[in-house]
């Protein structure tokens, strides 16, 4: 790679790593402030860029350790003013969600669909993409505290206990947040992929 | 609740809200053995859990491969 396309790269990713931030911080300036620090750090050192991986996984990386940053610079102000605290709280929705998907006895209103391996299927690379896409619409639409302990279990891949010490939670909040927010993403999934998806697999010229 | 039991039916120790309340907490968390050995015989007689658990088991693996795309 010449010294001339790294600058085009970087440039190439922030779009991608804004949307990224945007989905773990949940604030439009936090996650504009981290992508300006992720680019500043690369444009100003590219040396430290061995070529091992992509530019993009590269920037990735340090996005992460950006946010885990940002997370601990902002620790106070990210615990309120997003309307709640980091406790399981009142989720009326969710209680309405649950109504909506088990009867009085307790049971499934309604089986879910059986999952398709999407990788699996013609055009695997097309449909992962767009499954990727949905699957990025379903976290962003999660509330913003579920949403946010979600990319980190998932995105940054802390350890559960790492979150609650980060976000000062103890392990049953926790585990209230994360069940919503796995929860939410399965109807979300069920109703925006995998019911299409069986009725009418997308094709290539979509 | 208090709906009579259709007697062809083995009643579940779970309910399928608190099955699927294990079936997720199982990605971040070790639940306890008895928590195992209740969600298990839950997932035998229940269909539908069943198809959660296989649900969530297949997420797991596109979450992975989300995470590693490229």
């Amino acid at each position: 790679m010449s010294e001339l396309d790294f600058p085009a790269q970087v440039a190439a990713a922030q779009p991608m790593l804004l949307k990224y931030a945007t989905m773990q911080l949940r604030n439009a300036t936090w996650a504009q402030d981290v992508v300006s620090d992720v680019v500043l750090a690369a444009l100003e050192k590219p040396q430290a860029f061995s070529g091992k991986s992509s530019v993009r996984t590269w920037l990735v990386g340090i996005l992460k350790f950006k946010i885990i940053d940002q997370f601990r610079h902002n620790k106070r102000q990210s615990t309120v003013g997003d309307g709640g605290q980091y406790g399981d709280g009142d989720d009326e929705p969710f209680e309405q969600l649950e109504k909506l998907l088990f009867d009085e006895t307790g049971h499934s209103t309604e089986p879910p669909a059986m999952w398709t391996n999407v990788s699996a299927t013609p055009h695997a690379s097309l449909q992962e993409k767009q499954f990727f896409a949905v699957l990025e619409a379903c976290v962003q639409e999660l509330p913003a505290v579920q949403g946010r302990v979600f990319m980190m279990r998932e995105w940054l891949e802390l350890s559960t206990d790492e979150i609650c010490k980060e976000l000062g939670v103890t392990t049953s909040n926790l585990w209230v947040l994360l069940h919503r927010a796995r929860a939410r993403l399965q109807v979300c999934l069920n109703m925006r992929w995998f019911s299409n998806f069986a009725l009418n697999p997308p094709s290539i010229n979509e | 609740m208090n709906k009579p039991m259709n007697p062809s039916t083995f009643k579940p120790l779970l309910k399928c809200p608190d099955s699927q309340a294990l079936i997720f907490a199982q990605e971040d968390f070790t639940l306890r053995w008895h928590q195992r050995l209740a969600l298990r015989g839950h997932l035998w007689i229940c269909e539908t859990c069943t198809s959660t658990h296989s649900n969530v088991a297949h997420l797991r693996g596109q979450l992975e491969r989300w995470r590693q795309q490229d």
